[in-house]
């Protein structure tokens, strides 16, 4: 039996189905519903005219454009003298010196700046800013496997000196307190500062820092001399800024070995300074 | 429903005005290439690299106190010697010595000077003599806050390079990273012709260095 049947409609049920579809089925019953609530009375709105538009709702006086004369009783303002049924003139633009003053000078800041903060981020990716730490006076700090402490006293001048400069004796103690502390025996970095932000040189004369056999918590001192005015010579702070990366027990072959861990090379900027307050 | 008079739509005088527009917008369009080109020939001016590695020079004269920013230099003596001695060594010359007593400060960090150089009037350039060593010069000492520190300063040079020479100070070259516009103070020393005779024709026989200034 072919399924192309001629004389069949394509999409006639096949020859041994009856023709008629067979009765739907009974819709069911939907349950009693609860009665309607009486339909309010309809709002009806009265008509109102779309087409052409109506005028705006505007006085007169203060129209910019010319509109069809309404019915109005009031008289019509005056009309400047020009030609009868005159031309529409396009509202006039409003003007924008604010605008674009601020505009300008938005774009000077911008193109002035923009290259301004990225040469100091740049400078700053070089000179990275300081990050201190405070010790109270006479305390003791410890910071990255070390135990820092400092005195400073003045000196007599131990040769001729001009007036007005005052010698100043500095003794930096460090106190390894781990196993890794006594291997960091990198010198510290020393400068004195008064208030106002001046800084003069500390340049140390000698140290007793074992290398080799350095014993966990023994104290060993840095002794250094400096050269200040003599009316800072009391306020003057010691900035310490430690030597957090050379181990002493580094090989050879690897001192000059770049620090690979982002860490390390973090750590080698060496931002860190102990400011011991007087 | 009622009809309303439509509003009398103006004809026309489209034309112009749309002439007008485009004339304005052509306008716009050579003012904003305009202002482009100049954004262009302003990059012009931009420091090249060799450029930003040339010194900002601060000039002044013997006996003033040149603020270079980051420290301040002063010329007082201008001397010259056919020998000079430093600690127990005493070099001679068959030029001449030009000895440059100067005095320098800082004003916020400790520093130290760079050894400086000659610039004559006609433009040449000499460096200060490594006859003598550093040790003995103005570079040595710190320059800090709060004094003037004194030393001095020795070129050798002919007579010739004398009249009209400036001598320039500025820092030391730290290594691999040139800072851009370095500070330099250019102090002219003050010798005009006849003072240039008198240093050429009478230099002292041996000029101590070990002295203080």
């Amino acid at each position: 039996m072919s399924q192309n049947e001629p004389g069949r409609d394509w999409f006639a049920p096949p020859p041994g189905q009856p023709d008629n579809e067979p009765a739907a089925p009974p819709r069911p019953v939907r349950p009693p519903q609860p009665p309607r609530p009486r339909p309010r009375r309809r709002r009806t709105f009265p008509d109102q005219r779309v087409w052409p538009p109506p005028a705006p709702a505007e006085s007169v006086e203060g129209a910019t454009q010319p509109f069809p004369a309404l019915p109005d009783t009031r008289p019509l303002p005056p009309r400047a003298p020009g030609p009868v049924g005159g031309v529409a003139e396009p509202p006039p633009r409003r003007p924008r010196t604010l605008l674009m003053g601020v505009a300008a000078a938005v774009a000077l800041v911008l193109a002035a700046g923009a290259p301004t903060v990225d040469a100091y981020l740049f400078y700053k990716g070089g000179q990275p800013s300081d990050i201190v730490h405070t010790v109270a006076a006479g305390k003791e700090k410890t910071f990255e496997h070390v135990s820092w402490q400092a005195s400073i006293e003045t000196m007599k001048a131990p040769q001729p000196t001009p007036p007005g400069r005052q010698w100043v004796k500095i003794v930096v103690t460090r106190k390894g307190v781990d196993a890794t502390g006594i291997r960091l025996t990198g010198r510290p970095e020393l400068e004195l500062r008064d208030r106002a932000g001046r800084a003069w040189a500390v340049e140390i004369t000698e140290d007793d820092v074992a290398i080799d056999d350095a014993v966990v918590g023994k104290p060993y001192t840095y002794t250094a001399n400096a050269v200040v005015p003599e009316g800072v010579a009391g306020e003057v702070e010691l900035r310490l800024r430690p030597d957090t990366t050379y181990r002493s027990d580094t090989p050879t072959d690897q001192l000059l070995a770049v620090p690979t861990d982002p860490a390390e090379q973090e750590k080698a900027k060496h931002k860190d300074v102990l400011v011991f307050r007087r | 429903m009622t009809t309303t008079e439509l509003p009398a739509s103006p004809p026309v005088r489209r034309a112009p005005e749309r002439r007008r527009g485009r004339a304005a917008a052509g306008l716009h369009v050579v003012v904003g290439l305009a202002l482009a080109a100049g954004a262009i020939w302003v990059q012009s001016f931009d420091l090249t690299g060799d450029e930003q590695a040339m010194p900002l020079t601060y000039v002044g004269a013997k006996g003033e106190d040149v603020d270079a920013g980051r420290f301040s230099v002063r010329v007082d003596k201008v001397s010259t010697a056919k020998a000079v001695k430093a600690l127990d060594d005493t070099v001679a010359t068959d030029q001449l010595f030009l000895v440059v007593d100067a005095a320098a400060t800082s004003p916020r960090t400790p520093l130290h000077l760079g050894m400086p150089t000659l610039l004559t009037a006609d433009g040449r350039r000499f460096a200060a003599t490594d006859k003598v060593n550093k040790d003995s010069t103005l570079a040595y000492y710190w320059i800090q806050p709060g004094w003037w520190s004194k030393g001095r300063f020795v070129f050798e040079v002919p007579a010739s390079a004398l009249p009209g020479a400036q001598a320039v100070f500025g820092l030391p070259v730290a290594g691999l990273y040139t800072e851009p516009l370095p500070p330099e103070a250019q102090i002219d020393l003050g010798i005009d012709d006849a003072t240039a005779e008198r240093l050429s024709s009478a230099p002292a026989e041996i000029f101590d260095l070990n002295e203080k200034p």
